[in-house]
């Protein structure tokens, strides 16, 4: 049986600008919070690939895109889209908004741990074969 | 040789005289207009003033063109009187000239609403190439601008003049913007689309009056309300003009009447375009001109035979941004009709196809027109579409890109305006040896009318020429699908400063990590910080003014500008590093301090112990002038490279740019700071300067190419703020000089920046010290942070056990 909602008070949505992440740590675990104009959504701030703290990327509609190596991650349903075919997913949360301030159900935290290792999933080189611009376009040297 | 006498200068008139010297020649041509002017696209007069084309650019047939084919042309020449007896025309120059045939190509005229004191100045039409001229001279922004109609040409006419930086109301007399061509929920969001760009539509509204004494200051409407304005232009609708038919003694009804063939009442005296009606209908579009004048010019030249049966008519609204296609009927309330319809307010986007008997009789696309020549086609050919009924909405896309092209069959109409087929086309391909598509346009002219096929004819060329070779420079991304040239210009003409701007008008409204900082760099540039940055549109590093590293800490490196710094600054960076239990403190390769794994909290906290101003180590942008040590020490110095590297650095730093801008200065040509595999170097010499760009040492390894040789010091700093502000305004994002340089020729760039004229060097000049006036430290935001949570991590407003 999925277990009750368990809301907390996270953040002050105002502090969360439109289109941008933040980091919260919530017991030790850090999650990235995200505005979407219309809605808040929130994910483990880690990216399956090797660890990279999404609450830094870009957000292209829905997803948000790894600061690091260019993963691309969406943040409804916390699974990989970029590169494709990539079975690698992250936790999402619930939240709500109440007075101004943003709630998130934390129940699930004990089901469903926040991944450790650095190197989840895929090793070697992200973007490799795929068509898109190369990463190293947006690594900064 | 017998007279043919043409009246009317414009698209239609010399269209029609297009397809009769296609014939065997058998006239001796006269072209009277009473336009000063050649015959240029009208329809394209919208985007003259939108600011899109300039004057030379939508001129259909120069000078030249006359004269190859032996036209008399008199232009500014106006046609009074006609003698269908005597067969001669007068001019109001008074010249009578005598004709065998006469072909009436008048076209329409403006229709003026009964509105009291209508006549006031400051009150316009917009209908000829004058007209727009005037439109653009009296334009200016804050200007109040009232657009009375809400047609086509009156939504055009206000968009290019807010463009011009007006303050713009339309008023429609009916409840829906372009009830001719759009449903009341096709208008709707098409209102919506106008509102968005900030453009004021008063619907159900009818004039009455223009008020003001002598100048106009305001219209009034039915019922007493009014509003100001400084200027009117008045757009609600064209009739034929007939006159000089009425004068010939020819049949007319709304316009002058012609049969199948193209043939008045009179067997000598024709008529095309506007100002005819055929099977009661009198066209106000261009592409009926051109059916026409096909027919008329096998009947004119004694081939008769083919004859014109009316046009189906295909509407598309010329606003960049704004997409609306409309075709057939509008009216869904026909007995048997049946509707499909998609819609998404949020993404502005309408489609309506209206079907009777399974072909289909209507469409109506708002915001998304990708698929109109599908559509048009369509109901063209009134195809069956009972097996297609699940994609009619949305044809299938898929991997293959002629796949498009590859559904039309040969007849088929790609260009609407001009009426060239897909057959048309690849012959021309094959015959002419067509391979681009301004090759297409001049063989064929296909894609000169309003252009929204020129994707289609690129397709075309991509499919069919043997080895075709992409023309167009590939697009930043999906999101926003033009090449950075022309969204520079978009950009530019069009006033956008914000990226979600441009993404919703341009764009999918979304954007991505590709685009995004593309477009954050383009405004930066183009409106010289004079903009509104969007943080979020920009990399993480430049929200936070520091590089991040794998593990998501981030790297700082303070500006020493040269390379020269002091015990001081070294004492404070040691601190700092202590202080902050710096992981590593690394000497860089271009002569800086890195210090590494640093805290995204800290970030404001290191930059204030450390007292010096941001090294833009992580940005798009000025990095570092590295230099040697020149004359102060140096037994074979023979320049003060320390003091000019300095110099450079301080001209140039806190600017962004397309891609990274690295810098160096040497004293003497034993080059020991490595200027010639920099961007930009300075190359001292006994007596003289050498400026090279478009070095690199780096993924490639480029020895830079010799820009001047100047003699003082200030013409070297002045041949490389040429050349740093020619690259900021013309490289595409991501382009390091070395690409750019060699991509345009250095001998373009020396033509473009040291040999170009004085005008364009201090245009140049202005536009880089405007840049540098907005530009600021950015290490300054620890004391006034963007946000309240620019480098602050969160913590829970509720406690939780960890």
């Amino acid at each position: 049986m999925r277990p009750r909602n368990e809301w907390i008070r996270v953040a002050y949505c105002e502090d969360i600008p439109e289109r941008e992440g933040r980091e919260v740590v919530v017991g030790n675990r850090s999650i990235a919070l995200f505005n979407l104009g219309n809605r808040f959504l929130a994910v483990d701030n880690r990216c399956p690939h090797r660890g990279g703290p999404l609450s830094d990327g870009i957000v292209s509609g829905d997803s948000v895109v790894c600061p690091l190596h260019g993963w691309k991650i969406d943040l409804q349903k916390g699974n990989v889209q970029r590169p494709a075919e990539t079975p690698a997913c992250i936790q999402t949360f619930a939240t709500k908004v109440e007075a101004g301030m943003l709630l998130l159900d934390i129940s699930e935290f004990a089901s469903c741990p926040a991944s450790t290792s650095h190197a989840a999933v895929h090793e070697g080189g992200p973007l490799e074969n795929s068509k898109e611009r190369p990463y190293e376009d947006f690594r900064f040297s | 040789m017998e007279k043919l006498v043409v009246i009317g200068n414009g698209m239609a008139g010399v269209a029609c005289v297009e397809q009769i010297l296609r014939h065997a020649p058998k006239f001796q041509i006269t072209i009277f207009g009473d336009e000063t002017h050649v015959n240029y696209n009208r329809i394209l007069l919208s985007s003259v003033l939108a600011g899109e084309k300039s004057v030379e650019d939508i001129v259909l047939n120069g000078l030249d063109w006359y004269e190859k084919n032996n036209i008399d042309l008199r232009l500014g020449v106006r046609i009074v009187e006609v003698d269908p007896i005597a067969k001669t025309v007068t001019g109001d120059d008074g010249s009578l000239t005598s004709f065998d045939k006469l072909l009436l190509a008048t076209g329409s005229m403006p229709l003026i609403p009964s509105i009291q004191d209508v006549m006031k100045d400051g009150v316009f039409v917009f209908r000829n190439l004058d007209d727009t001229r005037q439109l653009l001279e009296r334009a200016r922004p804050g200007l109040k601008a009232v657009v009375i109609g809400g047609g086509l040409l009156g939504l055009e006419a206000a968009r290019g003049l807010q463009v011009q930086g007006c303050d713009v109301t339309v008023v429609h007399l009916m409840e829906t913007l372009m009830e001719r061509q759009l449903d009341p929920t096709g208008g709707g969001y098409l209102a919506n689309k106008m509102n968005q760009m900030g453009i004021t539509v008063l619907l159900g509204l009818s004039t009455t009056k223009v008020l003001g004494n002598g100048h106009v200051q305001g219209v009034e409407f039915k019922g007493g309300g009014n509003i100001p304005a400084e200027l009117v232009v008045i757009a609600a609708g064209i009739r034929p003009n007939v006159t000089l038919g009425e004068k010939a003694g020819l049949e007319i009804k709304r316009g002058i009447v012609v049969n199948d063939y193209m043939e008045t009442s009179n067997p000598d005296i024709f008529a095309v375009g506007e100002c005819v009606q055929h099977r009661g209908i009198c066209y106000g579009l261009v592409a009926p001109l051109l059916d026409q004048g096909k027919v008329l010019a096998a009947t004119i030249t004694g081939n008769k035979g083919p004859t014109y049966e009316g046009t189906v008519l295909g509407t598309k609204l010329k606003i960049m941004g704004v997409d609306v296609f409309s075709a057939g009927e509008i009216n869904d309330k026909v007995d048997g009709s049946e509707v499909i319809r998609y819609e998404d307010p949020s993404l502005g986007i309408y489609k309506k196809l209206t079907l009777k008997n399974n072909k289909l009789s209507g469409v109506i696309l708002v915001g998304e027109t990708g698929d109109s020549h599908n559509y048009m086609e369509w109901l063209r050919s009134q195809k069956d579409l009972s097996t297609m009924r699940r994609q009619l909405l949305f044809p299938e896309s898929s991997g293959d890109g002629g796949i498009d092209v590859a559904h039309m069959s040969d007849k088929e109409t790609v260009c609407g305006c001009m009426g060239v087929s897909k057959g048309a086309i690849i012959q021309a391909i094959h015959e002419k040896g067509v391979c681009t598509l301004a090759q297409l346009k001049e063989h064929t002219r296909a894609s000169t009318g309003c252009g929204s096929c020129s994707g289609l004819c690129q397709s075309l060329l991509k499919a069919v020429v043997p080895d075709f070779q992409e023309e167009a420079k590939k697009t930043i991304c999906k999101c926003v699908p033009f090449s950075e040239d022309n969204l520079r210009d978009i950009l530019r003409s069009q006033q956008l400063k914000s990226v979600q701007e441009v993404l919703g008008i341009y764009g999918n409204g979304l954007g991505c990590e590709v685009c995004k900082p593309a477009l954050s760099y383009m405004l930066d540039m183009l409106w010289c910080g004079d903009h509104d940055e969007d943080r979020s549109a920009r990399f993480i590093n430049d929200r936070v003014h520091a590089n991040i590293q794998k593990d998501g800490t981030f790297s700082v490196v303070p500006r020493i500008r040269g390379g020269v710094t002091s015990p001081d600054e070294l004492r404070r960076i040691a601190n700092v590093a202590e202080k902050y239990n710096v992981r590593m403190v690394k000497i860089t390769g271009s002569q800086r301090i890195d210090l590494l794994g640093v805290k995204k909290a800290d970030l404001p906290k290191v930059w204030a112990d450390l007292g010096m101003p941001s090294g833009q180590a992580y940005t798009k942008g000025i990095r570092m002038v590295k230099t040697c040590v020149g004359t102060d020490f140096c037994r074979f110095g023979v320049q003060d490279s320390t003091s000019t590297g300095i110099e450079l650095e301080r001209r140039f730093e806190n600017l962004f740019t397309p891609h990274k801008l690295k810098m160096g200065v040497v004293g003497c040509p034993r080059n020991c700071a490595e200027a010639t595999v920099k961007d930009i170097g300075l190359v001292g010499q006994d007596g003289s300067w050498q400026v090279v760009v478009g070095g690199a040492a780096g993924k490639s390894v480029r020895k830079a190419d010799l820009l001047s040789t100047v003699e003082t010091t200030e013409q070297a700093l002045d041949a490389a703020s040429l050349f740093l502000q020619y690259y900021r305004e013309n490289a595409n994002y991501l382009e390091r000089t070395y690409d750019f340089v060699e991509r345009l020729g250095i001998e373009k760039v020396r033509k473009e920046t040291i040999y170009a004229p004085d005008a364009v060097k201090d245009g140049l000049r202005e536009r880089l010290r405007k840049s540098k006036a907005h530009s600021r430290d950015a290490w300054l935001e620890r004391d006034q942070p963007r946000t309240a949570t620019q480098f602050v991590q969160i913590t829970p407003v509720q406690e939780v056990l960890a």
